[in-house]
């Protein structure tokens, strides 16, 4: 399961994702949620998830659980 | 290449995620072999996967009541409650080189080692994709690994028995999850090796150490005292502190 909490006003402010998802290497989570960080609302979801899937190719990592397009969905709730 | 193999020895959970962590930069650093080793947890524990947030997962004040210890692990996966008595941990520990680079491939492998003995028990076992191993279609391993830059650890427990409620107990689980029928799923959909065997703690130990024995050149050995010492820095500065474990 993935959870994403976070704090928005016209920007994501803060966000934090948790979950017993796999990824390898695993620092490569504080950068995915970078993309994230600041993001405008209303959210551009498909750029949101070319971001993370971006930031995966750079890191050569691999996500097991969970996808790009999961996470920034569970954010779009998070912010309402 | 020649795998250390250390015996089953029980310590704390900070101690035993710090040995696994001292064991990996001592093989990046040339000075600690492959190693497999086998442990327990003492006191009994609960770890979290490495992106788990603390307070959705433990319930740290019954944690502290029944002493039983908390640690984040540097793997991903879930909660997972860790009875001294009730389960039997391995470590395997090298450069990459050795394993193959397909995650679910090298999942593959090394369960195949821990299925190898389950079988040498004759205890109906199988690999399930990703990363689980069934018994008579029910969980009896779980297992979890991560990748260094040129260097791989999986660790992964098998269940010797299960006390179900008392995990619940310690795990923070919603209030519908709490229900007699959420625990008697939970029941059928996990087993242990005294529901198929019975066989002592130590006799599955030596089982482990033979499945993974077989298929790799190996040497008895134990945790050094360099390592030993670091380890407990180590557990002290990290695996022990708030700021790992608490730190989502």
């Amino acid at each position: 399961m993935v959870r994403v909490d976070a704090r928005s006003s016209d920007r994501v402010e803060w966000l934090k994702i948790t979950g017993d998802f796999f990824l390898h290497p695993e620092e490569t989570l504080e950068q995915i949620e970078g993309c994230l960080q600041g993001a405008a609302i209303p959210l551009d979801q498909p750029a949101l998830v070319r971001c993370i899937q971006g930031v995966l190719a750079a890191n050569g990592a691999e996500l097991i659980g969970a996808s790009p397009a999961d996470i920034v969905a569970l954010l779009q709730e998070a912010v309402g | 290449m020649t795998f250390r193999v250390i015996p089953f020895r029980y310590f704390t959970a900070a101690m035993n995620m710090a040995i696994d962590e001292t064991i990996l930069d001592g093989i990046r650093d040339g000075t600690s072999p492959p190693t497999i080793r086998f442990y327990g947890w003492d006191p009994s524990a609960v770890s979290i996967g490495r992106f788990q947030g603390l307070e959705y997962e433990v319930n740290q004040e019954a944690c502290r009541a029944a002493g039983v210890d908390v640690v984040r692990r540097i793997t991903g996966g879930g909660a997972v409650y860790h009875d001294r008595d009730g389960e039997v941990t391995y470590s395997i520990l090298g450069p990459s080189s050795l394993f193959p680079e397909r995650i679910l491939d090298s999942y593959e492998l090394v369960c195949g080692d821990v299925i190898a003995a389950l079988r040498s028990l004759g205890i109906p076992a199988e690999f399930a994709p990703i990363n689980d191993i069934l018994a008579g279609g029910r969980k009896i391993s779980g297992n979890a690994q991560t990748r260094h830059p040129g260097l791989f650890l999986q660790h992964g427990t098998v269940l010797y028995q299960v006390d179900v409620e008392k995990m619940f107990g310690l795990l923070t689980v919603s209030p519908e999850k709490i229900s007699d029928k959420y625990i008697r799923s939970v029941k059928k959909r996990v087993t242990s090796v005294l529901e198929f065997r019975q066989i002592s703690l130590a006799g599955l130990a030596e089982a482990m150490r033979a499945g993974f024995s077989r298929n790799r050149d190996v040497q008895p050995g134990e945790v050094t005292p360099q390592e030993l010492e670091r380890a407990r820095q180590l557990a002290a500065e990290k695996y022990a502190s708030q700021s790992w474990n608490a730190m989502r």
